[in-house]
Parts: C-alpha cells; sequence; structure tokens
C-alpha cells in the first residue's frame, strides 16, 4: 500500500510537472504570437502611412514623374542649370535635391514651356520660351502654396502695363477664374500649369474643378513697377 | 617696316578696346546710378547678398553688387526676405549695354538665370510695400 501511494505521488507529481510545462508552452505561444502581431501591424501602419504619403504627394500633382523618368533633352538647358545650383533650403543652405520633374511644352494657349520640380521638398515653376531672351524666370514654394494656388510666377517686363502669371494647380483643377484690372476671364489648366496674361494690378485667381467646385481662390498682387 | 605696322595694328586695337571698356563702363555706371547698392560676400561658390534695412521704400530698385567689380557675371538670383514671404517682389538684370530681361516677380522666391550672351550685368530687386525689410539674393556666377 505504502509502495503504491508513493507511485502515486510520483505520478501525480509528473503530471502536475507536464501541465505546468504545457501551460507555459502556451502562455509563451500565445505572448509570442500576440507579439508577432503587434509588430505586422506596426509595420504594416508605416508601411501604408509611407505610401500613402507617396500617394497623396504623387496625386496633388501629378505632372511630377520621377527624375531618372525625364529624359535630359525634355529639360531647357537654362532650366536645368538653375535646377543644378538650387540651394536645399530657402536661406540658401546646402545643396538641393531634384526629386521630381514635370513639363509642359507650349501650345495654342500656353506661350512659355513651363518646367515644374520638386527639390528638396519644394516645389518651383520655371518658365523659358522665345519671349524671355534665354533666361529661365521662376519662383520656388512649398507644396501646401501650391496646394493653395500661391504657387506663381509673376512676369513683368513684356508688355507695357501688363504680367504674365504662370501658376500651379493641384489635381482636379481644371481651370482658373482670372478676376482682375480687365475684368474676368477663364484659363485651362493642362498639367497642374496655367497661363495668362493679366492687367498690372491686383489679382483674384480662384481654381474651379470640371464641376465648376472652388478648390483655391488667392489674390495676387501684381503691383507696380521700380520707378 | 613690318615692325611700325604691327606697332600701330596693336595701337588701334588697344585703343578700341579701352573706348569699348569706357563705353561699358559708361552705360553700366548710367543705370546703376538710380539706386542704392548692397555689397555681396562670396561664400563657397555663392555669393551671398544681404540688404538689412530699417526702410526701403516701394518701387524702389535695390541693386546687388558683387565687392565693387563692376564686369562680375551673375547666373542665378534667389531673392527672399524675412517676413514669411508676404512681400511682393521682382528680380530684374541690366546687361553692361543697358538691355533689360524680363523680370521674374512673386511673394515667395524669384528666380533668375541669366544667358550667357547677356553677361556681365547686374541683378536688382524691388518690392511692392514700404517698410523695413531683409532681403536676403544667392547669386552665382561663372
Amino acid at each position: 500500500m505504502h509502495t503504491q501511494s508513493v507511485k502515486n505521488r510520483k505520478l501525480l507529481a509528473v503530471l502536475f510537472g507536464l501541465g505546468l510545462t504545457a501551460l507555459a508552452v502556451i502562455v509563451l505561444a500565445v505572448d509570442s504570437s500576440s507579439a508577432t502581431v503587434e509588430r505586422g501591424d506596426l509595420a504594416g501602419d508605416a508601411q501604408s502611412s509611407a505610401k500613402g504619403e507617396i500617394a497623396a504627394g504623387v496625386s496633388q500633382f501629378s505632372i511630377l514623374r520621377p527624375v531618372d523618368s525625364v529624359a535630359p533633352g525634355e529639360i531647357p538647358p537654362s532650366v536645368a542649370s538653375v535646377l543644378a545650383e538650387m540651394p536645399a533650403t530657402e536661406d540658401g543652405q546646402g545643396r538641393g535635391v531634384v526629386e521630381a520633374l514635370g513639363t509642359v511644352v507650349p501650345t495654342d494657349s500656353l506661350a512659355s514651356q513651363i518646367t515644374v520640380a520638386e527639390v528638396s521638398g519644394r516645389l518651383c515653376v520655371l518658365a523659358t520660351g522665345n519671349e524671355y531672351q534665354g533666361a529661365a524666370l521662376g519662383s520656388c514654394f512649398s507644396r501646401a502654396e501650391a496646394v493653395a494656388g500661391q504657387g506663381y510666377v509673376a512676369i513683368q517686363g513684356l508688355a507695357k502695363d501688363s504680367v504674365r502669371v504662370i501658376g500651379l494647380a493641384p489635381d482636379g483643377v481644371a481651370k482658373v477664374a482670372i478676376a482682375g484690372g480687365a475684368g474676368g476671364e477663364e484659363v485651362a489648366v493642362a498639367g497642374n500649369v496655367y497661363e495668362a496674361d493679366v492687367v498690372e494690378a491686383p489679382t483674384t485667381v480662384s481654381g474651379l474643378t470640371a464641376a465648376g467646385d472652388v478648390s483655391f481662390r488667392t489674390q495676387l498682387p501684381l503691383a507696380g513697377g521700380a520707378e | 617696316m613690318t615692325t611700325p605696322i604691327r606697332f600701330r595694328r596693336r595701337l588701334a586695337v588697344g585703343a578700341l578696346a579701352a573706348a569699348l571698356t569706357l563705353a561699358l563702363a559708361g552705360a553700366f555706371g548710367s543705370g546703376r546710378a538710380q539706386a542704392a547698392n548692397v555689397s555681396c560676400i562670396p561664400s563657397e561658390g555663392i555669393w551671398t547678398c544681404n540688404y538689412y534695412g530699417n526702410s526701403w521704400p516701394a518701387h524702389s530698385e535695390l541693386w546687388f553688387d558683387s565687392g565693387g567689380t563692376n564686369l562680375r557675371n551673375f547666373r542665378v538670383n534667389i531673392g527672399y526676405d524675412d517676413y514669411l514671404q508676404t512681400v511682393y517682389k521682382c528680380m530684374g538684370y541690366m546687361d553692361s549695354g543697358g538691355g533689360q530681361l524680363p523680370r521674374p516677380c512673386s511673394t515667395n522666391t524669384p528666380i533668375l538665370s541669366i544667358p550667357e550672351w547677356r553677361r556681365p550685368g547686374y541683378v536688382f530687386m524691388y518690392h511692392e510695400a514700404s517698410g523695413p525689410r531683409n532681403i536676403h539674393g544667392y547669386v552665382t556666377h561663372g
């Protein structure tokens, strides 16, 4: 009887030990499984976030393409010269990195060849053409400013009392309504850019979708020449 | 016999060059006399032209002068102000013959590349609103 009792106790101890081991294995497995899920979620979030940002950026100005997909001949030499020497920051520090490019060639309604460039996170619009005497003229601004319709260069000196406005409009803007010194007119947007010759006076530019919704409305000073 | 002829030729060429230089300097000087200069300082290949002022009248030209060297070749100029880019400003360029290029204007950073055949020359800026302004231009030359 005593021997049998000892055997039973040993068996119980073994079973108890096996049970603890199994429990420990189960706990570890569950813990490992949940940790894997957490890491996966984080990785997934990071990936989707990065994709989302890239997609959002591209979708705002779809004229922009990766630099390596743009043939060198597409960019006028005067514009290439500017981009090669563009600083990284607004206060002239560092060397800027050209991240994306796009061009719009002259048409019946567009006198200039217009290059849009993303340089170290900022957008630039640069115009060349027969009327510019071999120069490239442009301006740089933040992406937010461009989305708000404040990405533009106004070119003076082409004609008396007239200013040529070349501006960026985000995806979805089909045309701009221009109201200024000479009344109002509508100009089509092609490849995220528009061009209009207006009277030298404060001018309101409204970006309109194909359905007529207002995407942005901004006022351009366009005032005054040098005395 | 050939030596005096060569000498005369050299003299003529020298006189022509001197006359041309004086003509260019005259045209340049008359163009620049209308406004104050702003000195520029070379830094790592870029000429930094700064203007810090309590007053800069609207529509008054501010000329960037690269340290007194009149025939400096400017190529690219990027100007911006310290007022959160709210001031509408234009950049111009006058070559040694007094000719000007079209002028880019913006509330942000106007940019102008200057074609080789237009050099040398001077870059100038003007703005829309009177008041204290800090304007910085970044100019490369070559």
